[in-house]
Formats: C-alpha cells, structure tokens, sequence
C-alpha cells in the first residue's frame, strides 16, 4: 500500500471535517480572561502582595533544592567507582559498574539545549565528560561472556551520544537551532537505547531451562518483526538509498533486533542451552551489524553498500532463524 | 513558516492581539489535529481552544526563530491526551448527535474496522499518523512536534501503520 492509499484510506476511517468559522472568535473569547505580565511571566488574577509572596517562597524552594542537588551530585562524583573498574569483572562486578556509571551520567543531563541561550555549551560538555568516563570505564574491562555482545552495542550508542552532544554544541555555537534541535533529538535517541541495554544488564539472571525456551520462541521482536521478512525476504522487497520505506524497514528491524538481544541478555541461557545461545546471540550480533550497516549505506546514498549489508543481513537472519528453530 | 519578528516580540511582551495574528492562521491544522485525535468536533473545538490559551500563557517559552507550527500542535496533541484521559472517568461526556463519528463514511466494515483499530493505538502512535497522514506534516515536522527525532518518527509511524494492517510496501520520497 503507498502513501496516497493509506492517507485515503485514514481519510475514509477519520471523516473529512471543516473548521468552525467562528473558531478565531471563540478563541479570542477564550484568551479574552487571561493576562500576561511583562516580561513574559505570567499573572493568573494575583494580587501584587500574593504575587510577591509567592516569588519569596519559590526562590527558597530553588534555593533549596539546588543546595540538595548538588549534594547529591557531589555524593554521586565521589562515589564514583573508578576502582571498582577490574580487568576481568564478575557478573555481579561488571552489573556494578555498568549500572552506577549510567546514574552517574544520567545525573549529569540538565535541561539545556533547547534554545540557543540556555547554556548548552557547558550542560552538553559536562554529560558528554561522563559519558566519556563511562566509555573508558567499558573499554578498560572485559565483560563477562554473557554480556559479549551488548557489551559492544552499549560502547556503540555511549559513543555515538558522545558525538551526538558534540555536533549539539557546535551547533550552538554555530548558533544553529536546528542544528541543535538535530543533534540533541538523535542523542536523545541513543540515550533511550543504551538506557534499554542497561536494564537488561541490570536485571540479568541465568533462565531455567523452560524458561529461556519459552522466552526465545514467544519472543515477541522477532515474530513480529514484518520490516526484517520484508528486508531478509526472498521477494526482493526494492530498498534503495533515497527511499522512505527501506530505512524505515532498516529502523523498525534495528529496533526489534535489539529487542530480541536484551531479552537474550535479561534472560541468561541456562548452561545446558548455552551453545545454542552463544550461537544464537553472535547471529543476532551478525544481523544487529549488518543493519547498522544498511542505516549508515543509506544515509550515506551508497547503494552499492546497502546491497552488500542487506545482503550479509539476509544470512545472518537466516541463521538467527535456523538457531531459534533448534532450541 | 515565515513568521514576522514583531509580532512575536509584541505577543512575547503580552500583546494578545499580535498573538492571535500569530496563531489565526494554524487554527485549521489544530482544529484537524484534535478532530483526529477525539474524534468529536466538540471535544476537538475544546482542546483548540484549551491549547491556545495554555500557548498564550506560556509563550514566554518559544524559541523565537523555531517554527510555531509543530510547537503549537504539540500543546494542542497534549490537550488532546488530557480530554481523553478525562473521559475515562467521565460519564457525562459522550458523543453529541451529529459528531464527526457519524459523518464518516460507516457502511463499509473495513472502515469501521479501521477506524476502531486507529482509536486502540497509543496516543503517541496514532497522534504520529495522524500528523502525518491526516494533516499530510513531512517526517521533520512530525518529529518537531512529537520532540523526537526523525528516525524515531518514521519508526514510530511504520509501527502504527503495522497495527492498523497498513504496511506500507513502497513509500515514496517526500
């Protein structure tokens, strides 16, 4: 179905509608009781004393909780646990060590960038420094066998949000808002990743057997996953760089991908399936790349390499789908 | 959209007036954004108008030089979300005779089917195809006005499409 289609057919489904004529008046109407004050702040019918008043307490209140933040915020840099970090972690080490950096950084996001006067130039560069901790942090272990794999991927999406931060200033610098708003949107998007694969690290403990089965053939990702049939199918579904639907497919599959890997990782294979399961898991590594491989030939109008990614994707699913059908 | 500085300084400094010069001519995408969302011409007339004067209080907010479109939908959308959460505990509230639910076409049992299918999505989900296939929004202004990035909105929209048995096979470049 293509646009026109679906369009009309949402049209038929929504019904056609017309604007109130009067709706300008009625709005006008509306805002007719509400006043603003200089300067931009708002006035809802108080008097200059309550308004004054008012102003006093919520200037305690800031004062307060930014005295508490930044205790808390101390706290957090002193506890940072740059000797926690060991060569060879245990499981229980490198979940310790994965999930206070992510705190750490977390509390180090403000809300700035979203406009070019806000301090981004200094807000941006503070979280990307923890974010930087956090990736020697990962670069100087050697995670546990069962987090090989996702592992990887959370370097990946800390060191894009890295970059992501980066252009983000440079924008702002630039005194670009788009640029920013840009930036900022796609290291937002990788911050929602890598805060996914850290709660299945978190949260990973060793399956039972009937468990882990169940898990894997109900796995809701990859059963449902219609954009990785459509791309891995043998219908030579078209995906050409410039077209919508293909990197909406690359997007879509990436993400039930993903899924498929944090539910491998929250639910660890017991140790009679964990052949099978390292098999299955650098299959679905396999994939993971290949379609990060297709989303970067895209972007890049390469279409030589989008055949080539889509095609080593087309293997790797195949195998990931051979490996679930054996467990 | 090319919006004049000094209506926006003038609306910036309380001048209502300039304000709804500002917003007079985006009132027919708010009106179909919320008819889309609610279903009902009424409700949607509220959450317009509930927008707008939340978007007059909070101007101070806007980012002059950023496009007022998607920022005013945004509100409008979130209006949108507290009405139909308020009708979960409201009983009062139901569809007027002569609401657009009655005007859309509802012999054809695909329609029907389809219409019920857009209103069990997520608010985030539908408001997604809504922008883009109700008020024909490119994928940049979707994400401006979801505050996500694009990538995430033609995800998000190719996720709703895929509930509503509308799989896109060929989608061509905008």
């Amino acid at each position: 179905m293509n646009e026109t289609q679906i369009r009309q057919r949402l049209r038929e489904a929504v019904g056609e509608t017309r604007v109130p004529p009067d709706l300008r008046n009625r709005v006008e109407v509306r805002l007719g009781g509400s006043q603003r004050m200089k300067g931009g702040s708002l006035m809802f019918g108080f008097g200059r004393t309550a308004s004054v008043v008012a102003a006093v307490l919520a200037l305690l209140l800031l004062a307060a909780a930014v005295i508490g933040i930044r205790a808390w915020h101390d706290n957090l840099a002193n506890s940072r646990p740059a000797s926690r970090v060991v060569q060879n972690p245990t499981v229980s080490q490198y979940q310790a060590v994965v999930s206070h950096d992510e705190v750490y950084a977390l509390s180090k996001q403000a809300n700035a960038c979203n406009t070019l006067t806000d301090g981004c130039s200094t807000a941006a560069p503070r979280l990307a420094a923890a974010l930087q901790q956090w990736l020697d942090d990962l670069n100087a272990m050697r995670p546990p066998s069962r987090f090989i794999y996702v592992d990887a991927e959370l370097r990946r999406h800390v060191a894009a949000c890295i970059t992501d931060l980066k252009a983000a200033v440079a924008a702002y610098d630039a005194k670009d808002q788009k640029g920013m708003d840009s930036a900022i949107g796609a290291g937002v998007s990788e911050r929602d990743i890598f805060v996914a694969e850290v709660d299945a690290i978190r949260n990973s403990t060793q399956a039972s057997v009937s468990v882990y089965t169940s898990v894997v053939r109900s796995d809701p990702g990859l059963t449902n996953c219609v954009a990785c049939q459509t791309l891995a199918g043998s219908g030579q579904a078209p995906c050409n760089v410039g077209d919508d639907s293909c990197q909406n497919n690359i997007v879509v599959a990436i993400e039930d991908i993903d899924g498929l890997q944090g539910n491998l990782v929250r639910n660890f294979a017991p140790d009679a399936l964990a052949s099978k399961d390292a098999h299955l898991q650098m299959d679905v590594w396999a994939a993971d790349q290949a379609l990060v491989a297709m989303d970067t030939a895209w972007s890049a109008h390469d279409q030589a390499s989008l055949q080539t990614a889509r095609d080593a994707f087309r293997q790797a699913f195949a195998r990931v789908v051979s490996d679930l059908a054996s467990i | 959209m090319n919006l004049a500085p000094a209506l926006i300084q003038d609306a910036s400094s309380g001048d209502q007036q300039a304000f709804v010069l500002l917003v007079e001519p985006l009132l027919p995408d708010a009106f179909r954004l919320a008819v889309g969302m609610l279903r009902s011409e009424s409700d949607a007339e509220d959450a317009v108008q509930d927008g707008v004067l939340n978007a007059w209080r909070h101007f101070g907010r806007f980012r002059p030089g950023s496009d007022l479109r998607p920022w005013l939908l945004t509100i409008v959308a979130n209006e949108c979300r507290h009405q139909r959460r308020n009708r979960w505990w409201s009983v009062i509230r139901t569809e007027a005779p002569g609401e657009l639910v009655d005007k859309a076409s509802s012999s054809d049992p695909d329609t029907l089917d389809l219409r019920r299918a857009l209103y069990r999505l997520p608010h985030d989900q539908r408001l997604a195809v809504i922008l883009r296939f109700y008020l024909d929004l490119s994928y940049e202004d979707v994400a401006n006005t979801l505050r996500i990035s694009t990538k995430a909105a033609k995800s998000r929209t190719y996720r709703a499409l895929e509930r509503l048995r509308l799989s896109p096979e060929v989608l061509p470049d905008e």
